[in-house]
């Protein structure tokens, strides 16, 4: 985990300045001109090592180090289309978080490392067969860097997913309840607390609006974080109305879509 | 405060990563943040272990607040110990916590890292 890095993962003076010198020229070509396709290539390329290193650091949770990799890139990519050389902050700074996200929302996407009840759920079965297996080898319980070896996962999972298993037999209340007695009914048991499915949500939310081009997450916050009126944001922006309605149409949408959440059967397609 | 104190040896980061989390908790991170606060302990004893003295400790001191978690590490280092600024060690410190400070005075090196809960429009 913390092992010296090689010497290749080390961006020298002279990488940053070629770096702040390419991004500089990238963002004064438009669009579809080849030579923004080739710097990017060449950012991409430069800035690889970064990308290696991030992801390296989850490489024990299981997951392929390629897999990690390649979605750290694809961060990478995100950061440079983005980044603003005007604002004067090192590009590196700027695209480690937009890295890490990706390879955190790859870990969510597949189950892993944000939802942590569900990954050390997932991580209780092979556990308690490793621990199982190595109790009768060694005649003793394993330890934790025994287990992790096992069943390679890093040591700090393994703990957490021992802590969960200590939940994970907890017996509900309502059976220490007498027959006849109608606990369920008591304030303290049972509840589906609806909050914590709102907070992941919106966690969730928080990504995908940040990805949102930029008139339409500002038209989605006033609309409904500042729940101004359509009317109220055609003039704050200075678009007409009509405008506003279609810019929170499609950023609903693309909300949604980047959501995987299926469009509402009621709104039109296209 | 929280203070806890290991042999400067990268075997015990983990311990102090997971201590740092297990405190953010507390603290009301979210586990996003909590998440960058691991990398950014895990960064900071990189750039220090280097610099500690054979066979010394690596202290370490937890400030709670709500939504904030300051965290100082600390190696005595002879050597005075200038710190690799130039390495992603560093860089990737600076993008995950919300601020970092480094001092150096009377043989020893101090990193102190703060993570603080952000505003939800990130």
């Amino acid at each position: 985990m913390t092992e010296a890095e090689p010497p290749t993962a080390k961006p020298d003076a002279d990488r940053r300045a070629d770096a702040t010198r390419m991004l500089a020229e990238l963002h004064e070509l438009p669009a579809e001109s080849p030579a923004r396709a080739r710097l990017r290539d060449a950012l991409v390329e430069l800035h690889m090592p970064l990308v290696v290193y991030l992801a390296r650091r989850f490489s024990g949770r299981n997951e392929p180090m390629n897999d990690l990799v390649q979605v750290g890139a694809i961060g990478l990519i995100k950061a440079i289309d983005r980044f603003d050389p005007s604002r004067g902050l090192e590009f590196s700074t700027y695209a480690t978080p937009t890295i890490l996200g990706e390879i955190k929302r790859h870990f969510r996407d597949t189950g892993w490392l944000i939802h942590v009840p569900r990954r050390a759920q997932e991580l209780q079965t092979t556990l308690n067969a490793a621990r199982a297996d190595l109790s009768q080898e060694l005649g003793r319980a394993p330890t934790v860097t025994e287990l992790s070896a096992r069943i390679e996962v890093d040591e700090d999972a393994v703990i957490e997913a021992l802590d969960a298993a200590r939940a994970y037999s907890g017996v509900p209340l309502d059976v220490l309840a007498a027959p006849g007695e109608t606990v369920p009914e008591h304030p303290m048991l049972g509840i589906t607390e609806e909050g914590y499915e709102q907070v992941e949500q919106r966690a969730l939310l928080r990504e995908v609006i940040v990805k949102l081009p930029e008139a339409e997450r500002e038209i989605l916050l006033l609309r409904f974080v500042a729940n101004k009126t359509q009317t109220e944001i055609a003039a704050i922006v200075g678009v007409s109305q009509m405008q506003v309605s279609r810019l929170v149409a499609r950023g609903l949408k693309r909300l949604r879509a980047s959501l995987g959440a299926p469009d509402p059967p009621a709104e039109q397609r296209g | 405060m929280v203070q806890m104190s290991v042999p400067a040896d990268v075997a015990y980061v983990s311990t102090l990563r997971l201590t740092a989390a297990g405190l953010a908790a507390r603290c009301d991170l979210t586990i996003d943040e909590i998440e960058d606060l691991r990398l950014a302990v895990d960064e900071a004893c990189s750039l220090l272990l280097p610099h500690a003295d054979q066979g010394s400790a690596l202290h370490a001191e937890f400030v709670l607040a709500r939504g904030r978690l300051e965290v100082s590490a600390r190696v005595s280092s002879a050597g005075g110990g200038e710190l690799d600024r130039d390495g992603f060690a560093w860089t990737v410190l600076g993008a995950l916590a919300s601020s970092v400070d480094v001092a150096t005075a009377d043989g020893s090196v101090v990193i102190t890292l703060t993570k603080r809960r952000e505003a939800a429009s990130a």
